[in-house]
């Protein structure tokens, strides 16, 4: 863990990983790091956790976008979506697959559903480990083209559903369920 | 995740409710969040038990650093015996990272002054006060955040 939070003995604390920061992390990418980290503590103000993969899609992605509003001309790098390679990449090509994939799974609150999208451990998926940051980060820009950081930042989940669902749907039709 | 766990800069900030309610009229940050690092006191261990056997050793960083900060360097759903030999395998990493560790840690501190003075000019309603977790949520979002890169 690079950063996190955490509630101990009934104390919230963000804890940082100094093994890790110094691993990934370099002179060029602790600002865009900080940024993410401190938008997720200011975010839950208007967007408590939930389990749903939708609130995650949402939460990460709007900490990778804030990150890229606020450091502008950040690299994939810079951003953390060269890890475990770069997702943009990957993903691209069949990026109407991986947001159709998002749609299937939208509402899950599986953790074996969550996984794939988040997790940086090696995925058995279609697509790499942690490509839900960048699906996010995407749809997080969709909804930045029509209102302010602070805006998208202050909306809460009942506002925020419809409009990932719209930007979605902008990625194009999905199969049917049972014939994907 | 143990290396992470172990080496922890921890900041600590003033808890408050979870609440939904918006809180767009909350006043301007006029202070970063408290901030502690735990990172000198682990080379330091190190360094003075550097001699110790493993199994000793293990034991006594667990006591210390218990103290330290109570309630974070525990198995958290690991058995007893794979926390121990998570926190022997960080110890023996050590020396590999020693450098860009301590490089990380002495430019930590003021990295996160500078980035809490950057965040609020970009949301001045900023507070640093920290949310009260789910624990499902929280339990997977400190575990798997972050990306791995095979210190879990």
């Amino acid at each position: 863990m690079d950063g996190g939070s955490r509630t101990i003995d009934g104390r919230n604390v963000m804890i940082f990983g100094a093994d890790v920061i110094a691993k990934i992390h370099d002179e060029t990418t602790i600002a865009p790091f900080l940024d993410h980290e401190l938008f997720h503590l200011y975010h839950t103000t208007w967007f408590p956790d939930c389990d749903a993969l939708w609130c995650s899609l949402w939460q990460e992605g709007m900490a990778v976008y804030v990150a890229s509003r606020m450091n502008p001309g950040a690299s994939e790098r810079q951003l953390l979506l060269d890890i475990p390679q770069p997702l943009p990449a990957a993903v691209n090509p069949r990026l109407g697959e991986a947001m159709c994939l998002a749609r299937a799974k939208f509402a899950s609150t599986e953790q074996a559903d969550y996984a794939p999208f988040f997790f940086g451990r090696p995925s058995a998926g279609p697509f790499p480990a942690r490509f839900g940051y960048y699906l996010g980060y995407l749809l997080a820009g969709k909804v930045g083209t029509s209102m302010t950081l602070m805006e998208m930042a202050h909306m809460p989940p009942a506002k925020v559903r419809p409009l990932l669902e719209k930007a979605l749907a902008e990625y194009g039709a999905c199969p049917a369920p049972g014939k994907g | 995740m143990i290396l992470a766990t172990i080496m922890a800069a921890a900041l600590a900030a003033q808890a408050s409710p979870a609440s939904t309610a918006p809180r767009e009229k909350a006043a301007p940050v006029t202070a970063p969040a408290d901030f502690t690092a735990h990172t000198a006191a682990f080379t330091a261990f190190f360094d003075e038990t550097a001699t110790m056997p493993e199994a000793e050793r293990v034991r006594l960083f667990r006591k210390r650093f218990n103290t330290l900060f109570p309630g974070f360097y525990q198995p958290n759903g690991r058995t007893e015996a794979q926390y121990d030999a998570a926190v022997a395998a960080a110890l023996t990493g050590f020396p590999a990272i020693r450098s860009k560790y301590t490089a990380a840690s002495n430019a930590f501190a003021q990295a996160f002054t500078t980035g809490q003075a950057r965040f609020i000019k970009t949301f001045p309603d900023y507070k640093p006060t920290c949310r009260s977790i789910w624990s499902t949520r929280s339990a997977r979002w400190t575990a798997d955040h972050a990306p791995s890169t095979g210190a879990t």
